[in-house]
């Protein structure tokens, strides 16, 4: 049995509502003028307590109204539900914790009667005009089951925080882009995307199959004939691991989920144009080059000459172009040079992630089925 | 979620190389009347950024050949490699090759597992 409020009003919540009066010099009970898209949005939370009210808000001040914000308290030990409902939105909460953050968001999808769907992580905040600048690309088109936008790290101060804002920078400025070109962004990221409701419901939700099931669903609906798009004007911060504890649960459930799903849909994929290809090199890189940077440029190095470790690092002025370009409009050059040891370390650990998921995945049989939250 | 070795690796040479054809397609669909100038400008800073990485890797390779130890150069050229050659034509050629290759691979597969009626 779930358990389902909705939160009376409560005054002390910034309310849309509330911020569109002040920002207007108006009283707060003042008509919301802002345009209402038929969406709602799912935000999976398990001990959330710290960040969920943050992204509840964000949601809420967003440029255009929300049909309903629901969040999922998955069997929280600390506050989440109890802050959600003070933020005044919708709780559902199972009756124990569903297991994966897919199995979360599948509670509130079947109750979910909106045109459009939106998931976001409880880490993560939006820009304000966020959702306004992704829903027009999902509503022109039919054939289009899901968006995504663009991803940001709120913060950027640790070594692997720094690592990964590089990687994002990277990313969403020269790889996505590219991808959407050819109508084929690689993942709609789970941490903030948006779906046709009605082509989200006949998959069946996100599946609990592979511990990637935003690569799970999007490779679904390509599969299915349908499409999906990047929007990258439209930006979202999620908090990022801070430290290896935290990161080392998610590079493993990520690289699981690659493998996992490239096991899983490697027939279909062959048919997609582009998406084959893409998914082709991304397997080369998770296996053959993560083995050359982990084995072949040291032992070159200890037989040959130590200049060969230049390997690790030679190609930093190629990434910094594009991450140079992504940081110039955001005036965080700086901040961009200054993390790039980070993201010298976190490409190391990453090749050290792919080699072992694929070793456990593919060589030994041993699948990972248990669902680590890593932030 | 993002996957792959940013930077290094085939993924990287992969997206510039279909970078730098998206000219040539927008062209294509310009003649079908399919494209707008909206387009050309993403499609022309998008190409822009490639170039640039394409310029950055060939200063990198002609600064670092400038650059290297002069032991490290007398090892290569004991194991009979010309020194001119380590960030030169042959690496560029040896990397497309193996591009080329796991994407021949990968077309090669598909067709072997196309149902029959679709490959006539």
């Amino acid at each position: 049995m779930m358990q389902r409020t909705l939160a009376l009003f409560d005054p002390s919540a910034p309310t849309a509502e509330r911020a569109v009066g002040r920002g207007a010099g108006i009283q707060p009970a003042a008509i919301d003028r802002r345009p209402v898209v038929d969406l709602t949005v799912i935000i999976p939370a398990y001990n959330e307590a710290e960040s969920v009210a943050d992204t509840i808000r964000s949601l809420q001040q967003q440029s255009v109204q929300l049909r309903e914000i629901i969040v999922v308290d998955d069997g929280s030990t600390d506050e989440t539900g109890a802050i959600a409902r003070a933020c005044g939105v919708t709780v559902l909460r199972p009756e124990r914790n569903t297991g994966s953050k897919a199995g979360a968001q599948n509670v509130a999808l079947a109750q979910i009667d909106t045109e459009f769907t939106m998931a976001i992580d409880a880490d993560t905040t939006l820009a304000p005009n966020a959702i306004e600048l992704l829903m027009p690309a999902l509503q022109a088109d039919p054939g289009i089951a899901a968006v995504c936008g663009s991803v940001i790290p709120r913060n950027v101060s640790t070594l692997w925080e720094r690592g990964r804002y590089v990687e994002y920078l990277c990313a969403f400025t020269f790889y996505k882009p590219i991808q959407d070109y050819y109508s084929k962004p690689l993942i709609s990221s789970g941490c903030f995307s948006a779906y046709r409701t009605r082509i989200l419901q006949a998959h069946g939700g996100w599946s609990t199959r592979t511990m990637a099931e935003d690569m799970d669903i999007t490779w679904s609906f390509y599969q299915a004939g349908y499409g999906v798009r990047f929007v990258p004007e439209a930006v979202c911060y999620p908090i990022e691991p801070h430290d290896y504890h935290f990161m080392s649960k998610q590079l493993r459930r990520w690289s699981h989920g690659l493998i996992q799903n490239i096991q899983l849909h490697w027939r279909g994929v062959l048919h997609v144009p582009y998406l084959r290809s893409v998914v082709a090199v991304t397997l080369w890189d998770a296996t053959i080059a993560s083995f050359a940077f982990l084995f072949l440029i040291p032992l070159l190095a200890l037989t040959i000459s130590p200049a060969f470790l230049l390997g690790y690092v030679i190609d930093t002025p190629a990434l910094l172009v594009p991450v140079l370009v992504g940081a110039w409009p955001r005036r965080e050059l700086g901040r961009a040079l200054a993390s790039i040891p980070g993201f010298w370390v976190l490409r190391m650990v990453n090749a050290v992630f792919f080699l072992r998921a694929f070793m456990a995945e593919v060589v030994l049989g041993q699948r990972l089925r248990v669902y680590e939250k890593g932030h | 979620m993002n996957v792959g070795l940013p930077g290094a690796g085939l993924a990287g040479l992969f997206y510039l190389a279909t970078a730098l054809m998206m000219p040539l397609l927008e062209l294509a669909r310009t003649l079908s009347g399919r494209s707008s100038m909206a387009r050309w400008r993403w499609v022309a800073g998008q190409t822009g950024l490639a170039l640039g990485i394409v310029g950055a890797l060939w200063g990198t390779a002609w600064l670092v050949t400038q650059l290297l130890p002069a032991g490290f150069l007398a090892a290569l050229r004991a194991t009979g490699q010309r020194t001119t050659d380590l960030f030169g034509v042959a690496p560029t050629i040896v990397t497309l090759g193996t591009l080329a290759a796991v994407l021949c691979v990968t077309e090669l597969v598909r067709l072997c597992l196309m149902p029959r009626g679709e490959k006539a």
